[in-house]
Parts: structure tokens; C-alpha cells; sequence
């Protein structure tokens, strides 16, 4: 196995040197195909690493290396989704995947290429339940939908890697558990490299080949998790002790991680003055 | 307590009131009423002669002079202010639009030109008549400069705003699928602001027929806003109530003809 992405000795601090460090010290590596799921308490910095990968922020130390080649800015090779929807509004599903094609990058691509990625739009446009509303606009379709378009948008270019911010946040549990078994199927199916931010450990424990646990203050890796389920996972998964076990392992982390905890004697204070 | 009142009066009739579409023919109506009215008390009190005709003319008086006008060069009058409104208009739009882009989306531009836009946008175009006079002469140019300095500072800073408006995620989308800073701000931050764009210039557009009697006091000989000045040294109410619904009436063309135009362009927008 390769490394399609390799992380050394990340810092990142916002604002001036003396200022706290957000990350500090963050070094791991992403195997190709593999899928990293990534967890921690809210406010660790797991937004602003992957913010670093993806190349919308400059580390203040450490390097990023995408297929041995150290990282410079946002580039087509590694696709986002973000939390909130990022469609283009302006543009029908379908327009918002050809998106790519209006960019000068692809102007002079091979009639080849051009086919090709025309076929693949199509199809995942298909195997995410899109072909029916591929003209309508953002607005009209539900968050569900909206969340399948934005990943679709992102898998067009065949990203070497693909970094996701808590994409299914804002969905209800059973959309949820649809996306994954159908993300878990097309990515394994595609073998692409896919780097997921989440707060749901449920969810990271299923789809990952590896969890990562960030602690706060600063963020730097906690622990490293290898998720021994293999290729068939299916929703019975969910109830597996085994799986159960892995589960309660990660909070655990993250408990440990956390500094807040409920102060009883300010609560007792509140409540009768 | 809270179900028997929602059982007494439904829900869904009180939902109704807010921003609930309206019959289409309940909202004619309505429109030619909010017309209507006004006129129907206008004609009660000067049929009572309550006031002077000086101070108020009756509406068959004013629909007089308006045939008189008629005659002799009304739409000559309307021709040449149309002409000075959109000339003035469209320039500041050419102007303003791409200025206002620029101060939303670059950082040097907006220090380098937004302080100053600012300064001048609050001086008034009326103020501008001597020295336009002075630089331009008493031709067509001054009527039109007085309109373009009464719009353009504006656009400036409504164009700005709306660029500014475009979510800084959409703006990183586009980069991570591999476009330049040149293409984010074409295919990004000018299409998705075209909407708040097109809202603008139907703004301004209002606007810019506002300034018209301020330039048409520049040495004019012809024109709407000319017409109401002569009319007011004549005391000849009636001319200077058709003038003042003549420029009405062509604003709300305009209005009419923005808003179609950006029904049509933008189907996606507020849908
Ligand atoms: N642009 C910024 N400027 C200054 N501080 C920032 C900036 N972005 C993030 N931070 C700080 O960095 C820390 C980590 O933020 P980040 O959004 O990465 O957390 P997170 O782990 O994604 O949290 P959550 O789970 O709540 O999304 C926070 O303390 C936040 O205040
Ligand atoms: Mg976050």
C-alpha cells in the first residue's frame, strides 16, 4: 500500500505567534483507499485540520505531502464537502457537477477525458438517486439531496483524496444511515481515499478503516483506532457487541479528552438561589 | 389551553396571513384600489372646493392641461428626459457595477476606493450643478453628468455589498474543484450576485428619474422636469401635477420592465 497522504509535525495557530496553538504537533498518515474517520471533542481544531488539507488554510509549521508532493494551495485532486450545502444556487444539479467543466483547467482536455467524465457524471448521478431532479435547482430539494449532490460534485473529479466536514450533520438519523451504507458501498467499490471529520462516533466507527481520536487544547492526535469490520458491513453491524465495544472504547477517549464536565455545585446554585 | 385554541381557530388560517400568495385577480384589484382611492378623495375635496385650484386643480382640470401638453410637445418633453435618464443611468451602471465588484472582492480595491466613494456619495448631486456647468458646459453632457453623479456612487456601494454577500463556502468550493481567483470571481461571485446586481439598477433606475428636475434646472430648454419649473413660474398647477405623474408613470414602467426582466433570468432565486 501507498500513502496518498502524509501529515508531519502540524501547527497551526490563528493569529499572532503568541496566541494558543490550535493544532500542535499532528502527524499521521491516510494508506490509498484507505478511509480515516476523524473525532474529538467540539472546538479541538478538527474543522481546521481538514481545512489544512484540503488547503484552505496556511499551516503555521509542519508539512502536508498529497501523493509525495508537499501541498500549496486547493487543487482539484483533493475534493471537499462541507457541512452546510456549497451548491451553487444559481445552477441546477446537473450544472453544479459540469461545474469543473467551465474552468479553464478543463478547457483543452482530451475529447477522451471529456466523454469519460460526462459518463461518470451520469452514472453518479444514477447510483446516488439523482437522475430525477437532476434539473432542478438547489433550493427545491430536500437537505438529504442536497448533501448527495455535494458529494457527488466532489467524486466528479476523481479526487486522489476526498475530505469531508461532517457532511451528514444535518440530516435525520434514518437519511443518515441510508448515506452511509450507500457512501460505503460506492467508496469501497472506487477505493477512494476519503479523510471524515464527524462528531458522531457511531458513524465513524462504520464507515472508518481507522478512527482518529484529536484531543483539545491544543489539538494534537489522542489515538489511533483500526477498525477491524472488513468489506461487509450492513446496519446489523450497528448492534454487534463487538462493534458496541469499539465504540465505548472511542468515547472513552474523548471523555478523558474533555475538560468540561458538569460543575454541581454552580447547577446547585442556579436552581435555588 | 393551547389545543383548545388552536382547535378554535386553525392554524392554517393564521399562517394565511403572512406572506401567503393572493388570488391573482384579488390582487388587481387590490392595486387598482390602491389607485383609485386616492384619486376618489383628490376629486371629493376639490369638488368641494375646500381648497383653492391654485393649491389644488381638480382632476378634469389637470386631465385638460394633460391633453393641451398632449398637443403641443409632451412626447417630445418625454422623449428627451428618457433619454437623459437612461444615458445617465446606463453609465453609472458601466461604471458603478464594476467598481462595486472589485471594492467586494479585493481587499486593495476596497482600501483604495471605498473611503473616497463614501466621502463623495454624500455630497449632494444638486450641489454638483456650478461646477459640472463649469467642466461640462450647458449641453446634454451636464443633464446626464447630474444624473450620474446622483446614481453612481450609490451602485458603488450596493454592488460592493452584494459581492460581498456570496458565502465564503462557495467561494472555497470553487477553489477546491480547481478554479483560479479570476474564475471564482467570474463564475462565483458575478453570478451569484447578478440577482442582487439587476435589484440594484431597478433601485437606482428609480433614483436616477429623482435627479431629473435637479438636471433639467441646468440650462434646459426641453424635458419633463423643465416643463414642471416653467409650469411653476407660470402658477399652472395643472401642468406641474401632469408632469409629476407623467415621470410616475414612465418610473413604473421601468420598475415593471426590471422586475420581469429578473423573473425571467433568475428562476432559481428565492424559489
Ligand atoms: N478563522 C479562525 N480564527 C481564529 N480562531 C479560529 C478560526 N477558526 C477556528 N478557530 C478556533 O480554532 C479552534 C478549533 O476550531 P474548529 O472549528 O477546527 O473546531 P472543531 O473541532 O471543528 O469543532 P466542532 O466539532 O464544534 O465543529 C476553536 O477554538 C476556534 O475558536
Ligand atoms: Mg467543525
Amino acid at each position: 500500500m501507498t500513502t496518498a497522504l502524509t501529515v508531519r509535525n502540524l501547527d497551526k495557530t490563528f493569529g499572532p505567534q503568541e496566541a494558543s496553538p490550535v493544532l500542535s504537533d499532528v502527524s499521521f498518515g491516510v494508506q490509498r483507499g484507505e478511509f480515516l474517520a476523524i473525532v474529538g471533542a467540539s472546538g479541538c481544531g478538527k474543522s481546521t485540520l481538514l481545512r489544512l488539507l484540503a488547503g484552505l488554510e496556511q499551516a503555521t509549521a509542519g508539512d502536508i505531502l498529497v501523493n509525495g508532493r508537499a501541498l500549496t494551495g486547493p487543487g482539484p485532486e483533493r475534493g471537499m464537502v462541507f457541512q452546510r450545502s456549497t451548491l451553487f444556487p444559481w445552477l441546477t444539479v446537473w450544472e453544479n457537477m459540469r461545474f469543473p467543466r467551465r474552468l479553464r483547467r478543463t478547457l483543452w482536455a482530451p475529447t477522451g477525458d471529456v466523454s469519460r467524465s460526462a459518463q461518470r457524471r451520469e452514472a453518479l448521478l444514477q447510483l446516488m438517486g439523482l437522475a430525477g431532479v437532476r434539473d432542478r435547482y438547489p433550493a427545491h430539494l430536500s437537505g438529504g439531496m442536497q448533501q448527495r449532490v455535494n458529494i457527488a460534485r466532489a467524486l466528479v473529479a476523481n479526487p486522489a483524496v476526498l475530505l469531508m466536514d461532517e457532511p451528514f450533520g444535518a440530516l435525520d438519523a434514518q437519511t443518515r444511515e441510508t448515506m452511509h451504507d450507500l457512501v460505503f458501498h460506492l467508496f469501497a467499490r472506487e477505493a477512494t481515499t476519503t479523510v471524515l471529520v464527524t462528531h458522531d462516533v457511531d458513524e465513524a466507527v462504520y464507515l472508518g478503516d481507522r478512527v482518529m481520536v484529536l484531543a483539545p487544547n491544543p489539538g494534537r492526535v489522542d489515538a489511533l483506532f483500526d477498525m477491524p469490520w472488513g468489506e461487509s458491513r450492513t446496519q446489523d453491524l450497528r448492534m454487534d457487541p463487538e462493534f458496541i465495544a469499539m465504540k465505548r472504547a472511542i468515547v472513552e477517549r474523548i471523555r478523558a479528552t474533555t475538560s468540561v464536565h458538569t460543575d454541581h455545585e454552580l447547577l446547585g446554585r442556579m436552581t435555588n438561589p | 389551553m393551547a389545543l383548545t385554541l388552536s382547535r378554535r381557530r386553525p392554524a392554517r388560517a393564521r399562517r394565511a396571513v403572512l406572506r401567503a400568495p393572493l388570488p391573482r385577480i384579488l390582487y388587481a384589484a387590490l392595486s387598482i384600489l390602491g389607485f383609485m382611492a386616492p384619486l376618489a378623495v383628490w376629486a371629493w375635496i376639490t369638488h368641494e372646493h375646500w381648497v383653492g385650484a391654485i393649491f389644488l386643480p381638480s382632476p378634469g382640470r389637470v386631465g385638460t392641461a394633460l391633453a393641451h401638453w398632449m398637443r403641443a410637445r409632451l412626447a417630445y418633453d418625454t422623449e428627451i428626459s428618457v433619454y437623459r435618464v437612461t444615458m445617465g443611468f446606463a453609465l453609472a451602471a458601466v461604471v458603478g457595477v464594476p467598481v462595486g465588484l472589485c471594492i467586494g472582492v479585493y481587499k486593495w480595491c476596497e482600501a483604495l476606493l471605498q473611503p473616497i466613494n463614501d466621502f463623495v456619495r454624500y455630497m449632494p448631486a444638486s450641489a454638483f450643478i456650478p461646477l459640472v456647468i463649469l467642466w461640462v458646459g450647458i449641453g446634454e453632457g451636464s443633464k446626464i453628468s447630474i444624473i450620474f453623479i446622483g446614481v453612481v456612487f450609490q451602485i458603488v456601494v450596493m454592488v460592493a455589498d452584494a459581492a460581498r454577500a456570496i458565502p465564503d463556502g462557495y467561494i472555497e468550493t470553487a477553489y477546491t474543484m480547481g478554479a483560479t481567483p479570476g474564475e471564482v470571481v467570474h463564475h462565483v461571485v458575478w453570478r451569484g450576485s447578478w440577482p442582487r446586481i439587476v435589484d440594484i439598477l431597478r433601485i437606482n433606475m428609480g433614483w436616477a428619474w429623482t435627479y431629473l428636475v435637479v438636471a433639467e434646472m441646468v440650462a434646459a430648454d426641453s424635458g419633463l422636469g423643465y416643463a414642471i419649473l416653467q409650469a411653476q413660474r407660470f402658477l399652472d398647477t395643472a401642468r406641474i401635477f401632469v408632469g409629476i405623474m407623467v415621470i410616475g408613470l414612465i418610473g413604473l414602467a421601468f420598475d415593471l420592465l426590471f422586475r420581469l426582466l429578473h423573473r425571467r433570468l433568475f428562476p432559481w432565486y428565492r424559489a
